[in-house]
């Protein structure tokens, strides 16, 4: 094992290095002598409920996942933990849920490893709860995934339906073009089965799941929010002062210690009738969600073969990109280059009753999103065809580009888009067959 | 074997961590893991209950009778009306699709001093209350580029048609929070429509946009259950067959957010309880409280 050979090496370099760490230690004092032990940050969402009902919440994460060094594999979740569960559980169903390869290792082998993987290797970016908020993330753009929602971009399921662990290995191994997400094709050896990276895989989607779980909850305690009481205190107060400027008598907003103990009250009638049950439920979605994701029936599978990739479709794609039917250039641009009027103008935010400060359109998580530029010949989610044509069909989840396939374009539709697409890198940037500078009549001159 | 070079390892691993990078995240800390069973057999034993309860009190609901709540909601003071969102003929987009006709503002309706699109539901059906699934579609249209309706309930499991009037491309992108997002092209002029099914019922009504024209906004709201309705254009709304007793409706209008947490209404059976909801116009500034501030002091995230 490769393992054994580098802990060897170390054991003949560890007076030399132990050396040089007292040294360390005397030079740097207390500095970073002492890692501080990971934990998994909760969501600002946790944090903000009150107290009984955030206990609640950490309670139920710590039994249903632990902390990042008393892991906890709940058979619920459709991860495959690695070895065979413990005896007690062969009649769970759930756990046979996930039909894993016969494994004969001590039970949670493969969380384990990929937990060490993915601390190693990823957890700079993507911090240890996977919240997209490592120590390097505030220094990237685009800004590293944040597992917490379960939702990822590039997948190659249908539109409603979560990313696959091919998706995934796909991710890992050759990283996203054109992000900082490198390729992880090293991580193991050829020929050794890719232990490392399928039990990051693995690692990656329990923290998803774990992420997903939290938010959820926190959303179905929102009332029990300090947030809340601020609204309802900032709402109160507004109804007191324009009731008081009318001349009209009105009761004085309620103190913040009063709605926080009828807050709590109300959160311990919610804990003894609904808590438990929306906890299930919540399981349950996320699980169902998970399972289907790797079922055959949620993969995209092209049901005509790639229309041959000649000027005359590629033209059919330049008109369909500038037709109404789609609009692609509202978002892509004119010439493909990513600056369509879309990202001129201000969006609503989702849940408020506001719209986003910056011009542009956003991610579901709210960075700001750029339409990609098609000129450049990098695709993030794969450079095959297929990839190209998932993006069409099913859209890209978490952003404001829509699922195509199915009802707006027809499968040899998207191929011609995707044969135009993928030809503009190489060509010059006013399209030659179009009037220059009105692509919006080549449009109007395709519909007739 | 392993276990004995782990321990001759650990003397080397905070050297290591010290020569190399500094503050690591622990990748090498012996780890536990500990196996829970996918449900306790405490909550298997509970969820055999609940089907067998619900017939039984199902019963006894209709037992009980059935009553209705009438009324409207009413504003308090002055609401200046909204203009609209742009003229005819001047749409910032598509303006020959959707400057047809000019964009009604209808983030805040009022006719005759009753408040339109405000939500009024149970947040849950009322104890052992079973109702039958809905089959029947409900319709989302666009027209002139506009959500029709505004505001919308829906049942979970009701097929929801989302067809489109216009020759032009929309997409119809969900915001919920308990279902599973949705952002679908709706093609040109389709009139056979999309077929959209909300699993869950949501806690409150969720955002519907179109990343094509910024402009368009709608609220759906899918329940469980029947008793969820939406004020009509002068305020008006009624629910029908609630079982007698006393129920804490939600009132959730999308420039307030929650008017009411728990409006209680008690309904005597077969009888009509007339009662209006006031809100008060200050409540329709449209305003949020900033949100509070976290300090996080770990260096671990």
């Amino acid at each position: 094992m490769h393992g054994r050979k580098f802990s060897m090496f170390r054991h003949s370099a560890s007076a030399a290095l132990l050396a040089a760490a007292s040294l360390g230690l005397v030079l740097t004092g207390s500095g970073c002598a002492k890692n501080p032990e990971a934990q998994f940050a909760w969501r600002d969402s946790t944090e903000l409920l009150i107290p009984d009902a955030r206990k609640t919440v950490q309670k139920t994460m710590h039994e249903s996942f632990g902390t990042p060094h008393d892991l906890v594999a709940w058979a619920r979740m459709p991860v495959q933990y690695g070895g065979l569960a413990p005896a007690a559980a062969a009649t769970d169903d759930a756990a046979a849920g996930d039909a894993a390869p016969v494994d004969n290792g001590p039970f949670g082998h493969q969380l384990q490893l990929g937990r060490q993987v993915y601390m190693k290797n990823c957890l700079h970016c993507h911090g240890v709860a996977g919240d997209g908020a490592g120590p390097t993330a505030r220094y990237l753009n685009p800004k590293p995934r944040d597992y917490r929602l379960g939702l990822f971009k590039f997948t190659s399921t249908l539109a409603p339906e979560r990313i696959t662990r091919d998706d995934l290995h796909r991710v890992v191994k050759y990283g996203i073009p054109g992000t900082y997400m490198p390729s992880f094709l090293l991580l193991d050896k050829p020929g050794t089965g890719d232990v490392n990276t399928k039990a990051v895989i693995e690692y990656v989607r329990w923290l998803a799941m774990r992420g997903e779980m939290e938010k959820r909850i926190d959303d179905e305690l929102v009332d029990y929010s300090l947030a809340s009481i601020d609204d309802e205190i900032a709402k109160a107060k507004n109804s007191y002062e324009s009731a008081k400027a009318s001349g009209e008598k009105a009761d004085p907003p309620p103190s913040r210690s009063a709605l926080t103990r009828k807050a709590a009250g109300d959160f311990k009638t919610y804990l003894a009738e609904d808590y438990a049950d929306a906890v299930d439920g919540t399981a349950d979605f996320i699980a169902e969600n998970w399972i289907r994701a790797d079922e055959e029936a949620s993969l995209i599978v092209p049901k005509v073969a790639r229309v041959t990739d000649n000027a005359a479709s590629r033209e059919r794609g330049r008109l369909l990109y500038m037709s109404d039917k789609t609009k692609c250039y509202t978002c892509h641009g004119h010439t493909g280059k990513g600056n369509g009027p879309a990202t001129e103008d201000f969006w609503p935010k989702p849940g408020s009753t506001e719209k986003y400060a910056n011009r542009g359109l956003h991610d579901v998580w709210g960075n700001k999103l750029s339409p990609r530029n098609l000129r450049q010949g990098q695709y993030r989610g794969g450079r095959r065809p297929v990839d190209v044509f998932r993006r069409i069909y099913a859209g890209i989840k978490t952003t404001p580009m829509p699922a195509f396939g199915g009802t707006v374009l027809k499968d040899e539709d998207i191929w011609d888009v995707v044969n135009y697409v993928m030809s503009l890198p190489y060509e010059p940037e006013v399209p030659s067959a179009g009037p220059a500078k009105a692509p919006r009549m080549a449009a109007t001159e395709a519909r007739q | 074997m392993m276990r004995s070079l782990r321990t001759a390892a650990w003397a080397i691993v905070p050297a290591a961590a010290l020569a190399m990078c500094g503050c690591g995240g622990g990748a090498d800390a012996t780890t536990t893991v500990t196996y829970r069973p996918s449900r306790s057999d405490a909550a298997v034993a509970t969820d055999a209950v609940p089907g067998a309860a619900a017939a039984a009190s199902t019963e006894v609901a209709v037992a009980g009778g059935v009553g209705s709540i009438k009324g409207r909601v009413l504003i308090q003071g002055n609401v200046p009306p909204l203009p609209p969102l742009y003229a005819k003929g001047a749409a910032p987009k598509d303006p020959t699709i959707c400057g047809l006709e000019a964009a009604p503002n209808e983030s805040i309706v009022v006719n005759d001093g009753g408040l339109a699109n405000v939500f009024i539901y149970l947040p849950k059906p009322p104890k052992g209350y079973a109702s039958s699934p809905v089959t029947e579609p409900a319709i989302f249209d666009q027209k002139y580029c506009v959500f029709k309706p505004h505001a919308l309930v829906v049942r979970t499991g009701q097929p929801l048609s989302i067809l489109n009037d216009d020759p032009a491309l929309h997409n119809t992108h969900t915001y919920p929070s308990r279902n599973t997002g949705f952002n679908q092209g709706i093609q040109a002029n389709d009139r056979t429509g999309v077929k959209l099914v909300y699993t869950k019922p949501e806690a409150k009504p969720l955002q519907v946009g179109c990343d094509v024209h910024n402009w368009m906004t709608a609220y759906h709201l899918p329940v469980d259950h029947p008793f969820a309705v939406v004020s009509g254009p002068d305020g008006s709304f009624e629910i029908k067959d609630l079982p007698a007793g006393k129920h804490d409706f939600k009132v959730w209008h999308e420039k307030a957010l929650e008017l009411e947490k728990a409006f209680s209404i008690t309904v005597k059976a077969g009888e009509t309880v007339e009662i209006d909801i006031p809100v008060a116009a200050s409540k329709l500034a449209g305003f949020q409280a900033a949100p509070s501030k976290i300090i996080q002091l770990s260096s671990t995230r």
